[in-house]
């Protein structure tokens, strides 16, 4: 198949609920526990009961109960369920599937989630209830080297793009600054507090060229969204959010240890672009807010070039003068993203963004007699708003690897 | 039964039915560096695949390749999440570059494989060699059992320094 939009189904289905049980380093909870909480408070955001549900899409590192479990938790019998192995650019994929299953008639309305007990449970860079050191298969040809977390293994990527572009830890701290400004003015963040460049780079060094605050934190979260056909999402509570395009998972031609196939400055998402915006009828022009994978601060960086956001070399300059806060011409990771608000694989940043396209970002801007929020638009520290003005279209460009990913364009409905 | 191989406290299984691994770290074993040459297209691969990931073909054979290359890219690890690497931080893994097969069969591919730098005599710490992006390396084995060696990467200055 060609890259393209031919049989696309444009806005074809909506994101009609989100569900968010809170991002901690202690849950307290089973992650069963938090799937089920995250999708009730999903379903109660589109106005839904459990039983409209008729399918569930989850993934997980095996770190996750299997959806069958947690339907009979919520009294749902689904028409399909599935578990999918893997962690960032997942999200994206889930919500794929969840098109073609309503599109296809297989099912109605979708419930596409995650749970996790990223930090009390299972540790993504291998520690705790991984760390056991039986080395086999694949993993042979890394993990005796040391090399295992995703920081140790990604950072060889930002290492050769900084010698390629000069892009400097300078302008990467810049993409925690600016979204340190976004938690602050998010309740729900994990990590609230303002930080410096000076900060970033004087915390301690991780992986060259990562120090510690260039790194997000594993966090136990439950995040759910609802999916339902076009017909059926005025209906709901909520403002819709349409489906614009998504690309559910691109690799590179190989991917074994993400190095193979070059040039490694670049991820996979450069097999992505062209089909992505062919299928929304957008280009990054007309994109108001980004979410931009921020397991890492050059994740961020690397997939906004790679997105044609900016020039491919640029990306230091483009997350670093301003555009991205704010109030600056395209922000990104309004919520504080994975390195501020809190680690989900990237299912909270779709959440952000689909906050953003109803216009009702949960900050701390006052609340009307109606109950409605009343945004200012004040993104200054005192004025304390995260709404982006007029929000039309959002992009999701998501991480899984360097070698591997997915993405997304939202519209309002 | 002998024990396990280990490794820096690491223990190595080899699937039994993992062929290709077995003759790759065998051949390591005898300090020689052999990748799969595809029957088809003739292209090398690392790191061992029941595939070519070129052209599809399932068809190899293995062939010796130069050990020299250069450091395409690297990081120094100053957090080691696995208990066994705590004692050497920090430690550098280095993407290593071969000469052969560089921007075949597209612009920016290449064979690379991804190693500790070491000492000429396999030392992670590698105190104050000088080594950077384009440094030029050789490979050096770590002997693990009778079956396998792990490759490890060594500047070449040092080498000659040392020896």
């Amino acid at each position: 198949m060609n890259a393209g939009a031919s049989g696309w189904v444009r806005d074809a289905c909506a994101i009609v609920g989100i569900g968010e049980t809170g991002y901690s380093k202690s849950s307290g909870m089973t992650t069963r526990a938090l799937a089920g909480a995250a999708i009730r408070r999903a379903v109660a955001d589109a106005g839904m009961r459990p039983a409209d549900i008729d399918g569930l899409l989850s993934h997980g590192m095996n770190d996750s109960p299997v959806s069958n479990l947690v339907a009979a938790d919520l009294g749902i019998r689904p028409n399909f369920f599935m578990d999918c192995v893997g962690g960032g650019a997942s999200a994206e994929a889930l919500v794929a599937l969840a098109v073609g299953l309503i599109v296809t008639g297989q099912c109605r309305t979708v419930a596409v989630y995650r749970a996790m007990n990223g930090f009390s449970g299972t540790r993504t860079g291998g520690t705790n209830r991984n760390a056991i050191p039986v080395i086999s298969g694949q993993d042979l040809y890394s993990r005796p080297f040391g090399w295992s977390s995703p920081a140790q293994t990604f950072a060889p990527c930002f290492m050769r793009h900084m010698h390629d572009f000069g892009t400097r830890s300078e302008q990467a701290a810049m993409v925690r600054v600016f979204q340190s400004e976004h938690a602050a003015k998010n309740p729900k963040a994990l990590y609230r507090a303002p930080v410096t460049a000076d900060d970033v780079l004087s915390s301690r060094m991780i992986a060259t060229p990562l120090h510690l605050l260039d790194c997000c934190v594993e966090t136990d979260s439950g995040t759910c969204l609802i999916i339902t056909g076009r017909e059926h999402a005025h209906d709901c509570r909520c403002h819709p959010v349409m489906i614009r395009s998504v690309l559910g998972r691109v690799c590179k031609p190989r991917n074994d240890l993400h190095f193979e196939w070059g040039p490694i400055t670049e991820s996979a998402a450069v097999y992505a672009k062209d089909r992505l915006w062919a299928q929304a009828g957008l280009g990054p022009d007309d994109v108001d807010v980004t979410a931009a994978y921020d397991a890492f601060t050059y994740t961020s960086l690397m997939l906004l070039e790679d997105y044609g956001f900016c020039a491919k070399g640029e990306g230091g300059g483009y997350v670093s003068d301003g555009r991205t806060r704010l109030g600056g011409s395209r922000p990104n990771n309004t919520s504080g993203g994975l390195l501020c608000e809190g680690y989900s694989n990237g299912m909270n940043l779709i959440i952000e963004n689909v906050r953003q396209l109803r216009h009702d970002a949960d900050d701390g801007c006052p609340i009307d007699s109606t109950g409605r929020r009343v945004h200012t638009h004040d993104h200054s520290a005192a004025g304390g708003c995260r709404q982006v003005q007029d929000a039309e279209v959002a992009a999701n460009l998501a991480w899984g690897n360097p070698g591997m990913g997915s993405a997304s364009v939202l519209v309002r409905g | 039964m002998a024990d396990a191989p280990r490794y820096l406290g690491y223990e190595l299984s080899i699937d039994p039915q993992d062929t290709a691994s077995r003759d790759f770290f065998r051949f390591c074993r005898e300090h020689q560096l052999h990748l799969q040459c595809c029957g088809s297209c003739s292209r090398l691969r690392y790191p061992p695949s029941p595939g070519c990931p070129f052209c599809g073909s399932d068809g190899y054979t293995w062939i010796p390749v130069d050990g020299s290359g250069v450091i395409h890219s690297y990081t120094e690890v100053h957090h080691a999440v696995s208990a066994p690497m705590k004692p050497f931080v920090p430690y550098v893994v280095a993407i290593v570059e071969l000469a052969n097969q560089r921007d075949d069969p597209a612009a920016g591919a290449a064979i690379r494989i991804p190693g500790n730098l070491v000492t000429a005599d396999g030392n992670l710490n590698i105190g104050d060699l000088r080594w950077g992006i384009d440094s030029p390396v050789r490979i050096v084995f770590s002997d693990v059992s009778d079956e396998i060696a792990i490759p490890l990467w060594t500047p070449l200055e040092a080498s000659r320094f040392i020896s």
